[in-house]
Protein backbone atom coordinates (compact mmCIF):
# COMPACT_ATOMS: atom_id res chain seq x y z
CA UNK A 1 0.00 0.00 0.00
CA UNK A 2 3.18 2.85 0.57
CA UNK A 3 4.32 2.07 -2.69
CA UNK A 4 0.87 3.16 -4.32
CA UNK A 5 0.89 6.13 -2.08
CA UNK A 6 4.31 6.97 -3.16
CA UNK A 7 3.75 7.43 -6.83
CA UNK A 8 0.52 9.10 -6.67
CA UNK A 9 2.34 11.53 -4.03
CA UNK A 10 5.23 12.24 -6.67
CA UNK A 11 2.37 12.92 -9.42
CA UNK A 12 1.03 15.46 -7.29
CA UNK A 13 4.20 16.99 -6.03
CA UNK A 14 5.36 16.69 -9.77
CA UNK A 15 2.16 18.62 -10.92
CA UNK A 16 2.09 21.56 -8.76
CA UNK A 17 5.51 21.92 -9.23
CA UNK A 18 5.27 22.00 -13.05
CA UNK A 19 2.30 24.48 -12.68
CA UNK A 20 3.95 26.64 -10.30
CA UNK A 21 6.47 27.31 -12.03
CA UNK A 22 4.87 27.96 -15.43
CA UNK A 23 2.63 30.64 -13.78
CA UNK A 24 -0.65 29.03 -14.90
CA UNK A 25 -3.18 30.04 -12.87
CA UNK A 26 -5.07 26.88 -11.24
CA UNK A 27 -8.72 26.97 -10.43
CA UNK A 28 -8.81 24.85 -6.76
CA UNK A 29 -12.06 23.27 -5.29
CA UNK A 30 -11.34 21.92 -1.85
CA UNK A 31 -14.98 19.89 -0.46
CA UNK A 32 -15.37 16.84 1.43
CA UNK A 33 -17.63 14.29 2.52
CA UNK A 34 -18.49 12.00 5.83
CA UNK A 35 -20.63 9.73 7.87
CA UNK A 36 -20.83 9.28 11.66
CA UNK A 37 -22.21 6.30 12.73
CA UNK A 38 -23.69 3.64 15.23
CA UNK A 39 -24.78 0.02 14.14
CA UNK A 40 -25.57 -2.30 16.57
CA UNK A 41 -26.11 -6.28 15.51
CA UNK A 42 -28.50 -8.81 17.69
CA UNK A 43 -26.21 -11.78 16.83
CA UNK A 44 -23.23 -12.45 19.51
CA UNK A 45 -22.37 -15.07 16.85
CA UNK A 46 -20.81 -13.10 14.13
CA UNK A 47 -19.70 -9.91 13.38
CA UNK A 48 -21.84 -7.79 10.50
CA UNK A 49 -18.97 -6.25 8.39
CA UNK A 50 -18.81 -4.58 4.80
CA UNK A 51 -16.26 -4.64 2.00
CA UNK A 52 -12.77 -5.66 3.38
CA UNK A 53 -13.66 -4.63 7.18
CA UNK A 54 -12.02 -7.67 9.39
CA UNK A 55 -14.70 -6.38 12.50
CA UNK A 56 -17.87 -4.81 13.11
CA UNK A 57 -20.85 -5.00 15.42
CA UNK A 58 -21.81 -8.88 17.06
CA UNK A 59 -19.70 -11.09 18.43
CA UNK A 60 -16.67 -8.67 18.99
CA UNK A 61 -18.63 -5.74 20.20
CA UNK A 62 -22.07 -5.26 20.29
CA UNK A 63 -22.49 -2.02 19.06
CA UNK A 64 -19.41 -0.35 16.35
CA UNK A 65 -19.09 3.21 15.59
CA UNK A 66 -16.88 2.01 12.53
CA UNK A 67 -18.54 0.19 10.23
CA UNK A 68 -20.40 3.35 8.29
CA UNK A 69 -18.08 5.90 9.52
CA UNK A 70 -15.96 7.91 6.80
CA UNK A 71 -14.22 11.20 6.23
CA UNK A 72 -13.20 12.31 2.77
CA UNK A 73 -11.24 15.19 1.44
CA UNK A 74 -11.07 16.17 -2.34
CA UNK A 75 -8.97 18.33 -4.38
CA UNK A 76 -9.95 19.16 -8.01
CA UNK A 77 -6.97 21.17 -9.85
CA UNK A 78 -8.45 22.93 -12.99
CA UNK A 79 -5.07 22.76 -14.97
CA UNK A 80 -6.47 24.19 -18.10
CA UNK A 81 -9.83 24.08 -19.64
CA UNK A 82 -9.84 20.59 -20.88
CA UNK A 83 -7.13 19.28 -17.89
CA UNK A 84 -7.87 18.45 -14.39
CA UNK A 85 -6.64 16.62 -11.45
CA UNK A 86 -8.65 15.12 -8.84
CA UNK A 87 -7.19 13.77 -5.61
CA UNK A 88 -9.50 12.16 -2.65
CA UNK A 89 -8.43 10.63 0.15
CA UNK A 90 -10.72 8.61 2.89
CA UNK A 91 -10.51 7.75 6.01
CA UNK A 92 -12.38 4.62 7.15
CA UNK A 93 -11.86 1.76 8.99
CA UNK A 94 -9.66 -0.80 6.68
CA UNK A 95 -8.39 -3.73 6.95
CA UNK A 96 -5.60 -3.12 9.48
CA UNK A 97 -8.26 -1.97 11.78
CA UNK A 98 -7.62 1.36 11.78
CA UNK A 99 -8.69 4.83 10.22
CA UNK A 100 -5.35 5.58 8.04
CA UNK A 101 -6.40 7.26 5.34
CA UNK A 102 -6.00 5.58 2.29
CA UNK A 103 -6.23 7.51 -1.37
CA UNK A 104 -9.17 6.52 -3.55
CA UNK A 105 -9.03 9.03 -6.56
CA UNK A 106 -6.34 10.39 -7.56
CA UNK A 107 -6.59 10.85 -11.63
CA UNK A 108 -5.82 13.16 -14.58
CA UNK A 109 -8.69 14.04 -16.31
CA UNK A 110 -8.24 15.35 -20.15
CA UNK A 111 -11.07 16.30 -22.54
CA UNK A 112 -10.47 15.63 -25.47
CA UNK A 113 -13.47 16.97 -27.15
CA UNK A 114 -16.97 17.59 -25.91
CA UNK A 115 -18.01 13.66 -26.24
CA UNK A 116 -14.49 12.02 -25.31
CA UNK A 117 -12.72 12.18 -21.55
CA UNK A 118 -9.73 10.33 -20.64
CA UNK A 119 -8.70 9.59 -17.32
CA UNK A 120 -5.72 8.38 -16.13
CA UNK A 121 -4.36 7.07 -12.64
CA UNK A 122 -6.66 6.03 -9.38
CA UNK A 123 -10.58 5.83 -9.83
CA UNK A 124 -13.61 4.47 -8.87
CA UNK A 125 -14.54 1.20 -9.40
CA UNK A 126 -17.86 1.43 -11.38
CA UNK A 127 -19.83 -1.56 -11.78
CA UNK A 128 -22.97 -0.64 -10.02
CA UNK A 129 -25.14 2.74 -9.62
CA UNK A 130 -23.41 3.93 -6.64
CA UNK A 131 -20.35 2.05 -7.01
CA UNK A 132 -18.41 5.04 -7.74
CA UNK A 133 -19.50 7.05 -4.76
CA UNK A 134 -20.17 4.60 -2.74
CA UNK A 135 -18.27 6.25 0.39
CA UNK A 136 -20.19 9.23 -0.39
CA UNK A 137 -23.18 7.68 1.50
CA UNK A 138 -25.11 11.73 1.59
CA UNK A 139 -25.52 10.95 -2.01
CA UNK A 140 -27.52 7.23 -1.63
CA UNK A 141 -30.76 6.75 0.05
CA UNK A 142 -29.17 3.95 2.28
CA UNK A 143 -27.21 4.23 5.25
CA UNK A 144 -24.74 1.96 2.89
CA UNK A 145 -25.09 0.02 -0.28
CA UNK A 146 -26.97 -3.60 -0.01
CA UNK A 147 -24.20 -5.71 0.22
CA UNK A 148 -26.06 -8.74 -1.11
CA UNK A 149 -24.73 -6.58 -4.64
CA UNK A 150 -22.03 -4.59 -3.31
CA UNK A 151 -20.29 -6.95 -1.98
CA UNK A 152 -19.41 -8.70 -5.15
CA UNK A 153 -17.08 -5.83 -5.61
CA UNK A 154 -15.35 -5.01 -2.28
CA UNK A 155 -12.64 -2.36 -3.48
CA UNK A 156 -13.71 0.83 -3.99
CA UNK A 157 -10.70 1.46 -6.34
CA UNK A 158 -8.69 0.86 -9.72
CA UNK A 159 -5.62 1.90 -11.29
CA UNK A 160 -5.49 2.77 -14.82
CA UNK A 161 -6.75 4.05 -18.24
CA UNK A 162 -10.53 4.94 -18.41
CA UNK A 163 -11.64 6.64 -21.64
CA UNK A 164 -15.54 7.98 -21.41
CA UNK A 165 -17.72 8.92 -24.11
CA UNK A 166 -20.40 11.32 -23.73
CA UNK A 167 -23.50 11.01 -26.19
CA UNK A 168 -27.26 10.72 -26.51
CA UNK A 169 -29.72 8.85 -27.78
CA UNK A 170 -32.97 9.84 -28.14
CA UNK A 171 -33.75 11.22 -24.95
CA UNK A 172 -31.46 9.46 -23.12
CA UNK A 173 -27.74 11.03 -22.40
CA UNK A 174 -25.69 7.84 -22.98
CA UNK A 175 -22.30 7.18 -21.49
CA UNK A 176 -19.88 4.27 -22.23
CA UNK A 177 -17.30 4.06 -20.16
CA UNK A 178 -14.64 1.59 -21.29
CA UNK A 179 -10.95 0.93 -19.47
CA UNK A 180 -7.87 -1.32 -18.23
CA UNK A 181 -7.43 -1.43 -14.97
CA UNK A 182 -5.27 -3.11 -12.03
CA UNK A 183 -6.93 -3.25 -8.52
CA UNK A 184 -5.00 -4.79 -5.25
CA UNK A 185 -6.52 -4.82 -1.97
CA UNK A 186 -6.23 -6.79 1.05
CA UNK A 187 -9.03 -9.10 2.67
CA UNK A 188 -8.52 -10.00 6.15
CA UNK A 189 -9.02 -13.39 7.75
CA UNK A 190 -12.13 -14.18 9.75
CA UNK A 191 -11.13 -14.68 13.56
CA UNK A 192 -7.17 -13.79 12.83
CA UNK A 193 -5.18 -10.89 12.27
CA UNK A 194 -3.89 -12.13 9.30
CA UNK A 195 -4.55 -10.65 6.01
CA UNK A 196 -4.38 -11.89 2.31
CA UNK A 197 -3.73 -9.92 -1.18
CA UNK A 198 -5.91 -9.93 -3.77
CA UNK A 199 -5.01 -8.77 -7.45
CA UNK A 200 -7.07 -8.18 -10.44
CA UNK A 201 -6.08 -7.28 -13.69
CA UNK A 202 -8.70 -6.28 -16.60
CA UNK A 203 -10.65 -4.22 -18.86
CA UNK A 204 -14.39 -3.24 -18.49
CA UNK A 205 -17.16 -1.55 -20.51
CA UNK A 206 -20.03 0.27 -18.78
CA UNK A 207 -22.82 1.97 -20.22
CA UNK A 208 -24.75 4.38 -18.25
CA UNK A 209 -28.30 6.08 -20.13
CA UNK A 210 -29.77 8.58 -18.09
CA UNK A 211 -32.76 11.38 -18.56
CA UNK A 212 -33.71 13.63 -15.78
CA UNK A 213 -35.50 10.46 -14.11
CA UNK A 214 -33.76 7.26 -15.14
CA UNK A 215 -30.55 6.26 -15.01
CA UNK A 216 -29.96 2.90 -16.38
CA UNK A 217 -26.82 1.19 -15.68
CA UNK A 218 -25.05 -1.74 -18.07
CA UNK A 219 -21.61 -3.08 -16.91
CA UNK A 220 -19.46 -5.86 -17.48
CA UNK A 221 -16.08 -6.29 -16.55
CA UNK A 222 -13.13 -9.26 -17.18
CA UNK A 223 -10.11 -9.49 -15.51
CA UNK A 224 -7.37 -12.25 -14.02
CA UNK A 225 -7.63 -12.61 -10.61
CA UNK A 226 -4.99 -14.15 -8.19
CA UNK A 227 -6.16 -14.89 -4.57
CA UNK A 228 -3.35 -16.03 -2.35
CA UNK A 229 -3.66 -17.46 1.63
CA UNK A 230 -1.51 -19.96 2.77
CA UNK A 231 -4.39 -22.39 4.24
CA UNK A 232 -5.79 -22.37 0.75
CA UNK A 233 -2.29 -23.22 -0.75
CA UNK A 234 -1.70 -25.70 1.94
CA UNK A 235 -4.77 -27.77 0.85
CA UNK A 236 -4.10 -27.86 -2.77
CA UNK A 237 -0.58 -28.08 -2.19
CA UNK A 238 -1.83 -31.69 -0.19
CA UNK A 239 -4.38 -32.75 -3.20
CA UNK A 240 -1.59 -32.33 -5.73
CA UNK A 241 0.76 -34.53 -3.80
CA UNK A 242 -1.34 -36.89 -1.77
CA UNK A 243 -4.75 -37.47 -3.71
CA UNK A 244 -4.16 -40.15 -6.98
CA UNK A 245 -5.26 -39.57 -9.39
CA UNK A 246 -7.64 -36.51 -9.35
CA UNK A 247 -6.39 -34.18 -6.79
CA UNK A 248 -4.01 -32.35 -8.57
CA UNK A 249 -6.48 -31.68 -11.70
CA UNK A 250 -9.23 -30.63 -8.72
CA UNK A 251 -6.12 -28.42 -6.81
CA UNK A 252 -6.03 -26.52 -10.25
CA UNK A 253 -9.32 -26.75 -10.37
CA UNK A 254 -10.29 -24.73 -6.54
CA UNK A 255 -6.98 -22.78 -7.35
CA UNK A 256 -7.71 -18.63 -7.65
CA UNK A 257 -3.92 -17.86 -9.33
CA UNK A 258 -4.95 -15.72 -12.76
CA UNK A 259 -7.94 -16.84 -12.09
CA UNK A 260 -10.93 -15.67 -15.19
CA UNK A 261 -13.03 -13.44 -13.59
CA UNK A 262 -16.10 -11.79 -14.98
CA UNK A 263 -18.78 -9.14 -13.75
CA UNK A 264 -21.85 -8.21 -14.80
CA UNK A 265 -24.32 -5.74 -13.38
CA UNK A 266 -27.76 -4.18 -14.34
CA UNK A 267 -29.12 -1.37 -12.38
CA UNK A 268 -32.17 0.70 -12.71
CA UNK A 269 -32.97 3.71 -10.67
CA UNK A 270 -36.10 6.12 -11.26
CA UNK A 271 -36.77 9.00 -9.16
CA UNK A 272 -40.18 11.00 -10.13
CA UNK A 273 -41.28 14.14 -7.93
CA UNK A 274 -41.40 12.06 -4.45
CA UNK A 275 -41.22 8.39 -5.39
CA UNK A 276 -37.59 6.66 -6.14
CA UNK A 277 -37.27 2.93 -7.12
CA UNK A 278 -34.45 1.18 -8.03
CA UNK A 279 -33.32 -2.39 -8.53
CA UNK A 280 -29.41 -3.89 -9.59
CA UNK A 281 -28.74 -7.64 -10.16
CA UNK A 282 -24.81 -8.09 -10.08
CA UNK A 283 -23.04 -11.83 -11.00
CA UNK A 284 -19.27 -12.19 -10.49
CA UNK A 285 -17.75 -15.55 -11.54
CA UNK A 286 -14.22 -16.85 -10.51
CA UNK A 287 -12.88 -19.82 -12.03
CA UNK A 288 -11.82 -21.81 -8.39
CA UNK A 289 -13.46 -22.73 -4.97
CA UNK A 290 -15.34 -19.28 -5.26
CA UNK A 291 -17.75 -20.20 -7.83
CA UNK A 292 -20.42 -18.08 -9.18
CA UNK A 293 -22.13 -15.08 -6.76
CA UNK A 294 -25.36 -13.61 -7.69
CA UNK A 295 -27.03 -10.83 -6.10
CA UNK A 296 -29.96 -8.63 -6.55
CA UNK A 297 -32.00 -5.95 -4.39
CA UNK A 298 -34.87 -3.87 -4.44
CA UNK A 299 -35.17 -0.25 -3.15
CA UNK A 300 -38.29 1.92 -2.81
CA UNK A 301 -39.04 5.20 -1.30
CA UNK A 302 -40.84 8.42 -1.09
CA UNK A 303 -40.40 11.76 0.41
CA UNK A 304 -42.80 13.98 2.08
CA UNK A 305 -40.99 17.11 2.45
CA UNK A 306 -37.69 16.24 4.37
CA UNK A 307 -38.58 13.24 5.30
CA UNK A 308 -38.05 9.89 3.30
CA UNK A 309 -38.94 6.20 4.29
CA UNK A 310 -37.73 3.60 2.29
CA UNK A 311 -37.64 0.07 2.09
CA UNK A 312 -34.91 -2.24 0.81
CA UNK A 313 -35.41 -6.14 -0.51
CA UNK A 314 -31.86 -8.25 -0.97
CA UNK A 315 -30.62 -11.58 -1.86
CA UNK A 316 -27.72 -13.40 -2.47
CA UNK A 317 -27.14 -16.99 -3.62
CA UNK A 318 -24.49 -19.06 -5.00
CA UNK A 319 -24.15 -21.77 -7.46
CA UNK A 320 -21.74 -24.25 -7.72
CA UNK A 321 -21.27 -27.41 -5.75
CA UNK A 322 -20.85 -27.96 -2.37
CA UNK A 323 -18.60 -31.34 -2.26
CA UNK A 324 -16.13 -32.70 -5.10
CA UNK A 325 -15.67 -36.69 -4.75
CA UNK A 326 -12.15 -35.96 -6.44
CA UNK A 327 -10.79 -35.14 -2.97
CA UNK A 328 -10.54 -38.27 -1.85
CA UNK A 329 -9.54 -38.53 2.35
CA UNK A 330 -9.12 -35.08 1.76
CA UNK A 331 -12.96 -34.25 1.07
CA UNK A 332 -13.96 -32.77 3.98
CA UNK A 333 -11.40 -30.07 3.93
CA UNK A 334 -12.14 -29.46 0.36
CA UNK A 335 -15.85 -29.57 1.52
CA UNK A 336 -15.24 -27.20 4.33
CA UNK A 337 -13.30 -24.37 1.49
CA UNK A 338 -16.04 -24.73 -1.11
CA UNK A 339 -18.52 -24.14 1.98
CA UNK A 340 -16.35 -21.30 3.36
CA UNK A 341 -17.57 -18.87 -0.08
CA UNK A 342 -20.94 -19.83 0.50
CA UNK A 343 -22.66 -16.07 1.62
CA UNK A 344 -26.61 -16.67 0.40
CA UNK A 345 -28.67 -14.47 2.68
CA UNK A 346 -31.79 -12.29 2.43
CA UNK A 347 -32.78 -9.16 3.91
CA UNK A 348 -34.87 -6.97 4.37
CA UNK A 349 -33.94 -3.21 5.45
CA UNK A 350 -36.76 -0.55 6.44
CA UNK A 351 -34.86 3.10 6.54
CA UNK A 352 -36.24 6.57 7.37
CA UNK A 353 -34.00 9.61 6.39
CA UNK A 354 -34.46 13.24 7.09
CA UNK A 355 -32.73 15.89 5.90
CA UNK A 356 -31.30 18.52 8.94
CA UNK A 357 -29.38 21.11 6.62
CA UNK A 358 -28.92 21.18 2.69
CA UNK A 359 -25.24 19.21 3.39
CA UNK A 360 -26.52 16.99 5.86
CA UNK A 361 -29.00 14.03 6.31
CA UNK A 362 -29.85 11.94 9.48
CA UNK A 363 -30.63 8.30 8.44
CA UNK A 364 -32.23 5.22 10.78
CA UNK A 365 -32.00 1.78 9.28
CA UNK A 366 -33.20 -1.42 10.90
CA UNK A 367 -32.00 -4.59 8.45
CA UNK A 368 -33.20 -7.78 9.31
CA UNK A 369 -30.64 -10.86 7.99
CA UNK A 370 -31.66 -14.44 7.23
CA UNK A 371 -28.87 -16.26 5.99
CA UNK A 372 -29.65 -19.52 4.27
CA UNK A 373 -29.15 -22.74 5.75
CA UNK A 374 -25.96 -24.07 5.11
CA UNK A 375 -24.40 -20.60 4.90
CA UNK A 376 -22.19 -18.31 6.39
CA UNK A 377 -24.21 -15.08 5.40
CA UNK A 378 -22.48 -12.13 4.67
CA UNK A 379 -20.87 -12.03 8.47
CA UNK A 380 -17.15 -12.49 9.64
CA UNK A 381 -15.46 -13.75 12.37
CA UNK A 382 -18.41 -16.44 13.33
CA UNK A 383 -18.40 -18.01 16.51
CA UNK A 384 -17.84 -21.80 16.71
CA UNK A 385 -20.90 -22.89 17.61
CA UNK A 386 -22.57 -20.26 15.21
CA UNK A 387 -25.10 -22.95 13.36
CA UNK A 388 -24.16 -23.02 9.65
CA UNK A 389 -26.82 -25.48 8.87
CA UNK A 390 -29.71 -23.40 10.15
CA UNK A 391 -28.45 -19.89 11.11
CA UNK A 392 -30.54 -17.72 12.88
CA UNK A 393 -32.31 -14.37 11.94
CA UNK A 394 -30.60 -11.40 12.79
CA UNK A 395 -31.41 -7.54 13.68
CA UNK A 396 -28.93 -5.04 12.68
CA UNK A 397 -30.03 -0.84 13.51
CA UNK A 398 -28.04 1.94 12.44
CA UNK A 399 -27.84 5.56 12.96
CA UNK A 400 -26.27 7.40 11.14
CA UNK A 401 -25.65 11.37 10.39
CA UNK A 402 -24.79 11.70 6.41
CA UNK A 403 -22.99 15.06 5.62
CA UNK A 404 -20.92 17.12 2.71
CA UNK A 405 -18.83 20.26 3.15
CA UNK B 1 -92.26 20.62 7.80
CA UNK B 2 -89.09 18.93 8.69
CA UNK B 3 -89.42 16.66 5.92
CA UNK B 4 -88.74 19.73 3.34
CA UNK B 5 -86.63 21.48 5.81
CA UNK B 6 -84.11 18.46 5.95
CA UNK B 7 -83.25 17.84 2.24
CA UNK B 8 -83.33 21.90 1.84
CA UNK B 9 -80.50 22.20 4.17
CA UNK B 10 -78.63 19.51 2.98
CA UNK B 11 -79.00 20.51 -0.77
CA UNK B 12 -77.96 24.12 1.18
CA UNK B 13 -74.88 22.65 2.46
CA UNK B 14 -73.89 20.32 -0.13
CA UNK B 15 -74.07 23.85 -2.98
CA UNK B 16 -72.08 25.95 0.06
CA UNK B 17 -69.35 23.08 0.25
CA UNK B 18 -69.38 23.35 -3.97
CA UNK B 19 -68.74 26.85 -4.13
CA UNK B 20 -66.00 26.88 -1.52
CA UNK B 21 -64.02 23.67 -3.11
CA UNK B 22 -64.61 25.13 -6.44
CA UNK B 23 -63.68 28.92 -5.20
CA UNK B 24 -60.73 27.20 -3.19
CA UNK B 25 -60.11 24.83 -6.05
CA UNK B 26 -60.14 28.25 -8.65
CA UNK B 27 -57.54 30.13 -6.11
CA UNK B 28 -55.67 27.34 -6.04
CA UNK B 29 -55.43 27.05 -9.80
CA UNK B 30 -54.71 30.57 -10.30
CA UNK B 31 -51.87 30.59 -7.40
CA UNK B 32 -50.32 27.70 -9.08
CA UNK B 33 -50.75 29.69 -12.43
CA UNK B 34 -48.83 32.43 -11.11
CA UNK B 35 -46.18 29.84 -9.60
CA UNK B 36 -45.03 28.83 -13.09
CA UNK B 37 -41.38 29.30 -14.02
CA UNK B 38 -39.67 30.74 -16.82
CA UNK B 39 -36.34 29.68 -18.24
CA UNK B 40 -34.44 32.76 -19.44
CA UNK B 41 -31.17 34.43 -21.91
CA UNK B 42 -30.30 37.39 -22.74
CA UNK B 43 -32.82 38.87 -25.51
CA UNK B 44 -29.57 38.60 -28.34
CA UNK B 45 -27.89 35.21 -27.60
CA UNK B 46 -28.19 32.63 -29.76
CA UNK B 47 -30.51 29.88 -28.48
CA UNK B 48 -34.16 30.51 -28.98
CA UNK B 49 -35.38 27.61 -27.27
CA UNK B 50 -34.65 24.96 -24.82
CA UNK B 51 -37.40 21.62 -24.04
CA UNK B 52 -37.62 20.30 -20.81
CA UNK B 53 -35.15 17.58 -21.30
CA UNK B 54 -32.71 19.79 -22.56
CA UNK B 55 -33.39 22.63 -19.78
CA UNK B 56 -32.82 19.56 -17.34
CA UNK B 57 -30.07 17.97 -18.77
CA UNK B 58 -28.07 21.44 -18.51
CA UNK B 59 -29.42 22.06 -14.76
CA UNK B 60 -28.04 18.73 -13.47
CA UNK B 61 -24.80 18.63 -15.69
CA UNK B 62 -26.09 15.75 -17.62
CA UNK B 63 -24.14 15.09 -21.10
CA UNK B 64 -22.80 17.92 -23.47
CA UNK B 65 -25.96 19.67 -23.87
CA UNK B 66 -24.78 22.87 -25.35
CA UNK B 67 -21.52 24.03 -24.07
CA UNK B 68 -22.16 27.58 -25.00
CA UNK B 69 -24.35 27.23 -22.37
CA UNK B 70 -23.98 28.61 -18.58
CA UNK B 71 -26.79 27.76 -16.59
CA UNK B 72 -27.32 29.87 -13.15
CA UNK B 73 -28.95 28.38 -10.09
CA UNK B 74 -31.35 30.58 -8.00
CA UNK B 75 -30.83 31.15 -4.58
CA UNK B 76 -34.27 31.55 -3.47
CA UNK B 77 -34.93 28.52 -1.91
CA UNK B 78 -39.07 28.48 -3.16
CA UNK B 79 -38.51 29.24 -6.33
CA UNK B 80 -35.49 27.27 -6.72
CA UNK B 81 -37.61 24.09 -5.71
CA UNK B 82 -40.51 24.90 -8.12
CA UNK B 83 -37.78 25.23 -10.98
CA UNK B 84 -36.84 21.45 -9.73
CA UNK B 85 -40.17 20.10 -9.44
CA UNK B 86 -41.78 21.68 -12.61
CA UNK B 87 -38.27 21.34 -14.47
CA UNK B 88 -36.50 18.62 -13.57
CA UNK B 89 -39.00 16.47 -11.92
CA UNK B 90 -37.18 16.01 -9.29
CA UNK B 91 -37.11 16.83 -5.09
CA UNK B 92 -34.62 19.54 -4.07
CA UNK B 93 -33.17 16.62 -2.01
CA UNK B 94 -33.02 14.28 -4.91
CA UNK B 95 -31.05 17.71 -6.73
CA UNK B 96 -28.37 17.95 -3.94
CA UNK B 97 -27.77 14.07 -3.72
CA UNK B 98 -27.46 14.19 -7.86
CA UNK B 99 -24.85 16.88 -7.50
CA UNK B 100 -23.14 15.25 -4.51
CA UNK B 101 -22.75 12.39 -6.88
CA UNK B 102 -21.06 14.53 -9.49
CA UNK B 103 -18.67 16.34 -7.33
CA UNK B 104 -17.51 13.44 -5.65
CA UNK B 105 -16.76 11.42 -9.52
CA UNK B 106 -14.91 14.04 -10.65
CA UNK B 107 -17.79 14.76 -13.15
CA UNK B 108 -18.50 18.62 -12.17
CA UNK B 109 -20.13 20.80 -10.11
CA UNK B 110 -23.19 22.66 -9.18
CA UNK B 111 -24.68 25.63 -11.05
CA UNK B 112 -23.63 28.99 -9.25
CA UNK B 113 -26.55 30.30 -7.34
CA UNK B 114 -27.85 33.95 -7.55
CA UNK B 115 -30.52 36.18 -6.51
CA UNK B 116 -32.77 38.22 -7.76
CA UNK B 117 -31.66 41.35 -7.38
CA UNK B 118 -28.47 40.00 -10.05
CA UNK B 119 -30.32 37.99 -12.52
CA UNK B 120 -30.71 41.40 -14.93
CA UNK B 121 -27.03 42.41 -14.71
CA UNK B 122 -25.76 38.76 -14.93
CA UNK B 123 -27.86 38.54 -18.12
CA UNK B 124 -27.08 41.77 -19.65
CA UNK B 125 -23.25 40.66 -19.01
CA UNK B 126 -22.62 37.62 -20.23
CA UNK B 127 -24.94 36.22 -23.58
CA UNK B 128 -24.25 32.32 -22.26
CA UNK B 129 -25.57 32.48 -19.30
CA UNK B 130 -29.45 30.73 -18.31
CA UNK B 131 -31.30 31.12 -15.61
CA UNK B 132 -34.99 31.24 -14.33
CA UNK B 133 -37.35 33.42 -13.14
CA UNK B 134 -40.60 33.17 -11.46
CA UNK B 135 -43.36 33.69 -14.14
CA UNK B 136 -44.20 37.50 -13.17
CA UNK B 137 -40.67 38.74 -12.88
CA UNK B 138 -39.38 38.27 -16.27
CA UNK B 139 -36.44 40.75 -16.50
CA UNK B 140 -36.34 43.17 -19.12
CA UNK B 141 -34.37 42.55 -22.13
CA UNK B 142 -34.52 38.66 -21.72
CA UNK B 143 -36.39 36.11 -24.20
CA UNK B 144 -37.99 33.18 -22.76
CA UNK B 145 -36.69 29.55 -23.54
CA UNK B 146 -38.69 27.75 -21.72
CA UNK B 147 -42.39 28.64 -19.59
CA UNK B 148 -43.76 25.96 -17.61
CA UNK B 149 -47.07 27.04 -18.25
CA UNK B 150 -46.24 26.53 -21.82
CA UNK B 151 -44.82 23.32 -21.25
CA UNK B 152 -47.98 22.07 -19.42
CA UNK B 153 -50.38 22.95 -22.75
CA UNK B 154 -47.39 20.86 -24.67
Amino acid sequence: MNRRFVWIRLSLVAILLTLSRSGIAIETYLGGFGTASLSCFSSDKADYVINDQPEGPGRTRHCDAGIDSTLGVQLDLGLSESLDFGLQIVADRNVERNFKPDVTLAQLRWRATDALTLRLGRMPTNAFLHAENRQVRYAMPWVRPPLEVYGLVPAFSQDGLEIINDGSFGRWQTEWHGGITRIAFDVAASNSRETFPIEADGAFLNLTLQDRNTQIKLGYGYSKTSFASADVEALLGALSALVFPDGAQLADDLAIDQAATHMFGLGMSHERNDWLAMAEFGYRSIEGFFRDQYGAYVTLGRRFGPWMPYSTLARRWTRGPDSDSRAGFLQPQVDALLASSRYDTNSLALGLSREITEQATLKFQADWVQPDKNSWGLYYNHAPDYDYANPDSDWLFTLSLDFIF
Amino acid sequence: MSGIHLPFALCARLFRMAVSSTLALSLFVSVAAAEGVLIVVQQDAEVTTLTREEAANLFLGLGSTNSRLIPIDRSEQSLRERFYREVLGLSAASVRAHWAKQVFTGRGRPPVRISKTDVTQLLNDKPGVVTYVAIDQRPAHSRVLLSTEQGEQE
